[in-house]
């Protein structure tokens, strides 16, 4: 089990698991969302194999039509 | 000089000699730059390739008389009677990632106040690779819900204004109005401003 601080609230996963899989499994489209991790905002749409460890900071902003 | 006559000495040179980017003249955009051009901004690089269309009229920094008219023509000469001392470079393009860098090259820092999903995000993308702070905005559409809007920074270099779910894509009052694209639009001025001062965002 870990745990990561998702959009400021402390969320429990079952392992360190995939980026990419945690966001598609929260409904995120790639290519909608700027994604911060701990600290750093995320380049492009895909994060390889990159997974989420113990204690990460993850912020995911959504970027919605409107301007 | 510039029209903002509560500026002291530092201040006053900090805003003549920045340079603001502003990708999208429309809702977002025309609002923030008669925002930055009253604070003391003088040098702006704005963006856009559309016309004024009479739905722009409930929200957009244009006149009646000015429909049909290059939204940067008439957003030129709005700010001109503003501050008339402007120095504007206006570009009648749409943005690319492969013109942006070129477009910006010379600003300090970057609005964003596009449209579409997809082009907001190309430029909030093409804007932090090129090493550029961009302050960005999600989330303007409806009424009401002021309290929801926010600024939030991402990284060193982003910022987003909005409340990052309020899209303008049609449907119930998922449409773009006045008070509300304004609440974000002087937000992303008053931002950028802070930046430009060195003051707290």
């Amino acid at each position: 089990m870990i745990s990561v601080i998702f959009n400021g609230k402390e969320t429990v996963l079952d392992g360190e698991i995939a980026l990419d899989e945690f966001l598609s499994a929260r409904g995120f489209d790639p290519a909608e969302v700027i994604v911060e991790l701990n600290g750093a905002v995320m380049e492009g749409e895909g994060h390889g194999g990159l997974l989420l460890k113990d204690g990460d900071l993850l912020n995911v902003f959504r970027i919605v039509a409107g301007g | 000089m510039g029209v903002n006559l509560f500026l002291s000495t530092p201040e006053r040179e900090k805003l003549e000699h920045a340079v603001v980017g502003i990708a999208g003249a429309g809702g977002l955009g025309s609002n923030c730059a008669a925002h930055l051009v009253r604070s003391g901004v003088r040098k702006l690089v704005v963006a856009d390739f559309d016309a004024v269309s009479a739905g722009n009229l409930n929200r957009q920094f244009f006149f009646a008389d000015q429909l049909g008219r290059k939204k940067v023509d008439a957003l030129r000469e709005n700010l001109l009677r503003i501050d008339p001392e402007l120095e504007l470079v206006m570009h009648d393009v749409e943005l690319t990632a492969v013109n942006a860098p070129e477009i910006f090259r010379t600003c300090d820092v970057v609005i964003e106040a596009l449209d579409r999903a997809s082009a907001k995000m190309m430029l909030i993308r093409t804007m932090l690779r090129e090493g550029k702070k961009v302050v960005a905005a999600s989330g303007i559409a409806g009424w009401g819900r002021s309290g929801r809007i926010g600024l939030v920074q991402a990284g060193e270099h982003l910022y987003l204004a909005g409340d990052g779910e309020s899209a303008a894509e049609g449907g119930d009052g998922a449409y773009p109005v006045s008070p509300r694209v304004g609440i974000v639009a002087a937000m992303e001025a008053n931002t950028v401003i802070a930046l430009i001062l060195g003051v707290e965002v």
